[in-house]
C-alpha cells in the first residue's frame, strides 16, 4: 500500500498524467464539439505537452513546486479560459501546501480544496452549472473524509467520486462560458472540463497503483 | 504604426507602450481582443494609457502578455488595468494581477460596464463594456499625470466608469474578417438599440425610424441613468460602428444638442468619429460621461494618441 509520494514521484506521476491526457486529445475535442467550439482537446494537449517539457527540464524541490510549474505552464501556453482555469487550479492548490517534501492524503485534500476555491473565485461559476466544479466538489469532499488513509486508498475513492461528479454533468444545462449559448442542446452531454478533471485523477491513481507491487 | 515616434512594441506579442514613460507615475494599462479597432491600441499616448495589450481576434490578451506590459510601465507606483467587462478579459486580467503581485507590483482593475442596453441597472456588473471605455481612459490618463497615488487614481477611474453610459444602435450587421460571414441577423428595415458588438441582444428591436427619434430614446436612457439635471455638465462621444458616415453622425450630434439645450444640460465636449468599430457594421453609439470639478480637470488634459487627440 502506497502511503505517500516523494517529490520525484509526484513529478513522474504528473508526467504520466500529462502523457495520457495528451493521448485523449481527439476524444476531448469530440466531447467539446457537442456543446462548445470543439477545441478543448487541443487546449489540453497544448497545456499538458508544455507541462511534460517543464517537468522533464529540472527537478522541483517541493510538491508545491511541481504543481506551481504545471499551473504556470498552462497559463503561458494555453490561450483562453481553459488555460487560465487549469492554471488557476494548480497554482491555487500549490499555494496551500507550502514547502512539503511529500504528497500524502492529508495535503492532497488541502491541495484539492484550495484548488477548487481558487477556480470558483476566479471563474465565478457555482456547482450545478455544468463545469469542472461539479466533478471537483465531490472529489474534494471524499479526499477530506479519506485524509487519515494511505494516499493510494484516498485516490481510489477520489476517482470514484470524480466519476460520479462527471456523470452528473450530463443532466445539467450549461450556464457559463461559451457553451451557455448552446442552452438545452447541452443536456445529455458531459462537460469536457469535467472529463479532463476525472482523467487527471484516474491517471494519478493508475500511477500510484503501479508503484504498489502487491496490487495485482 | 504611424506614430512610432511615440509608441513602440515590446516582445513578440501585441504589447504597445509609450516611448517615454514619465517617471514616478502610476501606470495605465488597457487591453482586450482584436477587431474593435481602434480600441484599444489607438489610445496609448500622452495623458492616455501607457500601454495597450491586445489579444487575438475577439480573444482576451493572455496574462503573460499583460504581465509583460505591466513590467514595462511600472514605476514602483503600481499599475491600473482598464478593460471591458467580458468573461475572458476578466479571467486574464485577474490572473495577471496575481502574477504581478508575486513580483511585488501593485495593481488595481477597473472593469468598464457602460453598455446600458445589455442588462438592467440592478445587474450593472453584468453589463458589457463598449465605447465608454475611451472616456474612462481619457479621465484616468489625464489624472495619472496629476495624481501619483495608486488608490487615489483607482478611485478616480472607478468614479469615471460609474458616471459613464453608452448605447449602440444598429441597422445592419458587420461581416467577420476571417470568413466574410454576417455576424448576426437583423432583417432589412429593422434596427436594434442596445445591441453589442457582435449582435449580442439589446433592449429594443423595432422598425427603422427617423434618426431624431432614435437619438431621443437613447439619450433618455443615458441621461436618465446618469441622473443628469439642469446645469450638469457632460462629455459626449459619438462613434460610427464602421459603415455609418461622419455626415450621419453630425445628424446625431445635432439632435443631442437640441435635447441638451431643452433640458438645460451643458455639453462640455463632443468627440465625433471612429473610436470603436465592428468591421462594416451600420450603426452608431453614443457615450455620455457626467463631469464634476475634478473629472473635468482630468478630462481636459491635452492628450495625444493615435485615435484621440486634444490640445
Amino acid at each position: 500500500m502506497i502511503q505517500s509520494l516523494t517529490v520525484e514521484q509526484v513529478n513522474n506521476m504528473m508526467v504520466f498524467v500529462s502523457k495520457n491526457i495528451v493521448d485523449k486529445q481527439e476524444e476531448l475535442n469530440e466531447a467539446d464539439r457537442l456543446i462548445g467550439d470543439g477545441d478543448h482537446g487541443n487546449s489540453m494537449a497544448l497545456g499538458f505537452n508544455t507541462v511534460q517539457s517543464v517537468l522533464n527540464e529540472k527537478s522541483p524541490e517541493t510538491v508545491a513546486d511541481v504543481f506551481k510549474k504545471i499551473g504556470n505552464a498552462f497559463i503561458s501556453s494555453v490561450g483562453g479560459c481553459a488555460g487560465i482555469i487549469f492554471g488557476t487550479f494548480f497554482r491555487g492548490g500549490s499555494k496551500a501546501i507550502g514547502g512539503q517534501p511529500e504528497l500524502n492524503s492529508e495535503n492532497f485534500a488541502v491541495f484539492l480544496d484550495a484548488a477548487l476555491a481558487a477556480i470558483i473565485k476566479r471563474g465565478g461559476a457555482q456547482a450545478g452549472e455544468k463545469t469542472m466544479i461539479d466533478t471537483l466538489q465531490p472529489a474534494v469532499k471524499v479526499a477530506y473524509q479519506m485524509r487519515s488513509f494511505p494516499l493510494q486508498t484516498s485516490l481510489q475513492r477520489v476517482v470514484e467520486a470524480a466519476f460520479h461528479g462527471m456523470e452528473s454533468t450530463k443532466l445539467m444545462l450549461a450556464q457559463t462560458g461559451r457553451s451557455k449559448t448552446y442552452g438545452k442542446k447541452t443536456l445529455g452531454h458531459l462537460d469536457p472540463g469535467s472529463i479532463t478533471t476525472y482523467l487527471m485523477f484516474k491517471y494519478m491513481a493508475e500511477y500510484v497503483f503501479g508503484l504498489d507491487k502487491n496490487s495485482f | 504604426m504611424a506614430r512610432s515616434s511615440q509608441i513602440r512594441r515590446i516582445g513578440d506579442g501585441n504589447v504597445l507602450v509609450v516611448n517615454q514613460i514619465v517617471k514616478e507615475k502610476v501606470g495605465i494599462l488597457i487591453g482586450g481582443g482584436m477587431a474593435a479597432e481602434p480600441l484599444f491600441l489607438g489610445y496609448v499616448g500622452k495623458n492616455m494609457a501607457d500601454c495597450a495589450v491586445i489579444g487575438n481576434i475577439n480573444a482576451a490578451p493572455s496574462p503573460t502578455l499583460i504581465l509583460e506590459g505591466t513590467r514595462a510601465i511600472n514605476q514602483s507606483k503600481g499599475v491600473i488595468y482598464i478593460f471591458n467587462n467580458y468573461t475572458g478579459d476578466i479571467l486574464c486580467f485577474d490572473m495577471a494581477e496575481e502574477l504581478a503581485e508575486e513580483e511585488g507590483i501593485q495593481t488595481r482593475s477597473v472593469r468598464v460596464w457602460d453598455d446600458a442596453g445589455s442588462a438592467p441597472i440592478e445587474e450593472i456588473t453584468n453589463r458589457r463594456g463598449i465605447t465608454g471605455a475611451i472616456l474612462v481612459i481619457k479621465v484616468a490618463g489625464g489624472a495619472s499625470n496629476l495624481v501619483d497615488n495608486l488608490e487615489e487614481l483607482y478611485r478616480i477611474t472607478e468614479e469615471a466608469r460609474d458616471n459613464t453610459r453608452s448605447l449602440i444602435v444598429v441597422s445592419r450587421s458587420g461581416h467577420y474578417l476571417e470568413n466574410g460571414e454576417k455576424m448576426f441577423d437583423l432583417p432589412d428595415g429593422q434596427i436594434e438599440i442596445g445591441v453589442g458588438l457582435h449582435g449580442d441582444p439589446g433592449f429594443m428591436k423595432c422598425e427603422m425610424m427617423p434618426v431624431d427619434e432614435v437619438v431621443d430614446i437613447m439619450m433618455e436612457k443615458l441621461l436618465g441613468e446618469l441622473q443628469c439635471k439642469r446645469r450638469d455638465e457632460i462629455a459626449i462621444l459619438i462613434n460610427s460602428m464602421g459603415a455609418t458616415s461622419i455626415t450621419e453622425l453630425f445628424l446625431v450630434n445635432r439632435r443631442i444638442n437640441q435635447i441638451a439645450s431643452i433640458k438645460g444640460i451643458r455639453i462640455h465636449n463632443t468627440d465625433i468619429g471612429y473610436f470603436y468599430t465592428s468591421q462594416d457594421m451600420v450603426g452608431f453609439s453614443i457615450s455620455a460621461l457626467k463631469l464634476n470639478g475634478e473629472r473635468k480637470t482630468f478630462f481636459d488634459q491635452p492628450s495625444n494618441s493615435f485615435s484621440y487627440k486634444r490640445d
